[in-house]
């Protein structure tokens, strides 16, 4: 199986390119998930090439799919700015600005994907009655709630068989690697 | 006589599905684990800070269906309040009284007088105690919707489906 990918033909009449291989095409994807135009631009580029179709057909389902999942959660997250107060009948704050706006730089960091398990990933937002938004990762080995506080501070926190915290941590880098280590298990 | 919340008793928790605590795929459609049940988050039983003071609201079924006769009158006046009838779906969430006792959680009836917006709910209670992450997990693992999810995407239900 191919790492690097090789042009076509049909683009060596275009304007040069540069072989991507899948890393590569999954970081540029990753990056710019917001832009679908971008997102298309990456699948034409990554399907262009002819020798790696059945290469790049694995490797655009493994990336196209979580960042349609990003988009559509981020979408979530946007909706939950127009809910009113009391929007739970018992009393839950407006969701604040701050706290979408954390949620959503950290779903658009490239590195955000490493939290996502690679098979069937979950991903589910929802507002807090504090007024802060969670998320919850779901599909690995263990689960993984992401909190965001009213006021945009993030907790990681993975949880165990039986839902006891395993480790939290504010730090995106360190919830990667915990939850690579929890994953090799 | 004052309620007494007994470990036989059901708690009724009103459970917002626009925005939805029950988790949907990517299609909008509500994921179900391998016993066929929702999947609900934590976040239901997550404080808003002033929680800490006056604990989680849920209604006691008992008392309900005691005053209407049916538990399904008792559900639909625990999940539609006047307050949730105005905008947004709910449905009721039923947790065993005995699953807060063993979370080291207490559950103290609370009726409620009416109000100028709130009609009277004599069936009030209230979950007090710390409810931590993990807590918060397990009583959404226990908790359960006490009526069938509608087919379908919940955007496109009508009002009458609630």
């Amino acid at each position: 199986m191919p790492d690097t990918l090789i042009p076509t033909r049909r683009h060596s009449l275009a304007a040069p390119l540069t072989a991507l291989n899948v890393e590569q095409a999954e970081r540029l994807v990753a990056s710019i998930w917001h832009d679908s135009m971008v997102v298309g631009d990456a699948w034409y580029q990554a399907t262009a090439y002819h020798a790696s179709r059945t290469v790049m057909s694995q490797a655009v389902s493994a990336f196209v799919r979580p960042t349609t999942l990003l988009a559509r959660v981020a979408h979530t997250l946007r909706s939950f700015l127009t809910l009113p107060a009391d929007w739970d009948s018992y009393g839950a704050q407006p969701v604040q600005t701050a706290a979408v706006e954390e949620a959503l730089v950290l779903l658009q960091d490239a590195d955000f994907l490493q939290l996502l398990p690679a098979q069937q990933p979950r991903l589910a937002a929802y507002p807090l009655s504090n007024g802060g938004v969670q998320l919850d990762v779901n599909g690995g080995h263990w689960p993984l709630e992401i909190e965001v506080s009213p006021d945009g501070q993030i907790e990681f926190t993975f949880f165990g068989p039986a839902n006891e915290v395993l480790w939290e941590t504010n730090q995106l880098r360190e919830a990667i690697n915990w939850s690579a280590i929890f994953n090799e298990e | 006589m004052p309620e007494i919340i007994t470990a036989a008793d059901e708690l009724i928790r009103r459970i917002p599905l626009q925005p939805s605590y029950v988790e949907l795929d990517a299609d909008g459609n509500f994921v179900l684990d391998a016993q066929d049940r929702p999947q609900l988050t934590s976040a239901i039983f997550k404080y808003k800070p002033t929680h800490a003071l006056d604990g989680v609201s849920v209604d006691i079924l008992r008392v309900w269906v005691g005053l209407l006769g049916s538990e399904a009158q008792s559900l639909n006046r625990a999940v539609f309040s006047q307050r949730t009838r105005g905008g947004g779906f709910f449905m009721a969430g039923l947790l065993s009284a005995a699953k807060p006792t063993e979370f080291s959680l207490q559950s103290v009836p609370d009726a409620l007088a009416a109000t100028a917006t709130e009609p009277e709910n004599p069936a009030h209670a209230l979950i007090l105690g710390n409810i931590d992450k993990t807590t918060a997990r397990n009583l959404a693992n226990a908790c359960r919707l006490a009526q069938r999810l509608p087919a379908g995407q919940v955007q496109h239900w009508s009002a009458s489906e609630q």
